[in-house]
């Protein structure tokens, strides 16, 4: 199984030096959603602003970039 | 064998803080026959919904967690346990398990066969006595976990947990100083604390930012315990950590 790291960028930088197996980079996608979403969350909880340039970059073992969730595509805000 | 190397030595030295024991409470305790078990991480000693196994097991060395399962799959860790803790004493009296226990890392056992120590319980009733302590003590980390998990945010709740744990481990002899390496995985964190891993690694860097823990891997040291306490809301007070000269009533 891959090993991918879910580095967050959300004005705390995170890097992820732990990293975890998953299945698929997908799978590793479907945690970075629901660890932005959480994040999220406790922003607002907390009244802090949630900015676009927030995300979180999974790399892989080689320390390669190999996807980026932005904050702005987890969350559906309507007019 | 002089009696500190007896795996029983670690459940006498519990059960004596739990409530004063007298020479021949501890010999009997000594006397208990058990088997010795080695569990892999993540391996299950307990599962939902299985009837009372014959034994009640102790900690001898490593951790382990109880936990329950949502039909979605989601996991709650509900507490940690470590050397000389009992993990199933409720087994003793309940008829089937209501949780998981699951390894932690790799975990070393005493199982005391159960009728042994339901006879033990009757016959000795400060060993019974030091027994029922124990789960009232489990039942206070309990409503402490609920709490932290209700009503606490991310920050607090994880300063929470890592307070709890440096203080039980500092307790039960196994940290040296104020550093010690967290046992847990990102994933097992939020998963003890109901966050995602990803919250768990923000909120464990922002402590490390404010200069109240300093984190190399899994190696945590404080660097500002005084602080990181009033950060997390801890109080030792909950954990009843030596109750043995309070009881004589």
């Amino acid at each position: 199984m891959p090993r991918f790291y879910l580095n967050l960028f959300d004005g705390v930088v995170a890097v992820d030096e732990e990293g975890r197996d998953y299945s698929s980079l997908e799978a590793a996608k479907t945690e970075a959603i629901k660890g932005a979403r959480d994040v999220i969350a406790n922003l607002i909880k907390d009244g802090q602003p949630v900015c676009r340039s927030y995300r979180i970059e999974i790399t892989d073992e080689a320390g390669s970039l190999r996807h980026t969730i932005q904050f702005s595509e987890v969350m559906d805000v309507r007019p | 064998m002089s009696n500190t190397d007896h795996p029983m030595d670690k459940l006498v030295k519990k059960l004596a803080t739990r409530n004063s024991l007298s020479a021949e409470d501890k010999a009997a305790i000594f006397a208990l026959p058990y088997t010795t078990r080695t569990y892999e991480p993540s391996s299950y000693l307990v599962r939902e919904g299985e009837p009372a196994r014959r034994y009640c097991s102790f900690v001898l060395s490593g951790f382990a967690y109880r936990q329950k399962i949502t039909p979605q799959g989601t996991r709650q860790i509900v507490s940690l346990h470590m050397v000389g803790d009992v993990l199933d004493l409720q087994h003793l009296f309940l008829k089937r398990a209501d949780h998981n226990v699951q390894a932690l890392t790799k975990l070393t056992t005493a199982d005391i066969e159960r009728d042994a120590l339901r006879a033990l319980a009757v016959d000795r009733p400060a060993v019974a006595e030091a027994m029922w302590v124990d789960a009232l003590v489990d039942a206070s980390v309990f409503r402490e976990w609920v709490v932290n998990v209700g009503r606490r945010d991310a920050r607090t709740r994880i300063a929470h947990l890592l307070c709890e744990f440096a203080t039980r481990m500092k307790f039960a002899g196994l940290n040296q100083g104020e550093r010690y390496e967290l046992p847990m995985t990102q994933e097992q964190i939020g998963d003890a604390t109901g966050l995602t891993s990803v919250h768990v690694n923000r909120t464990l860097k922002s402590l490390a930012d404010d200069g109240l823990v300093h984190r190399h891997k899994r190696y945590l040291s404080f660097t500002d315990w005084d602080n990181l306490m009033s950060v997390a809301e801890f109080s030792t007070l909950y954990l009843h950590l030596d109750q043995s000269d309070q009881l004589g009533i």
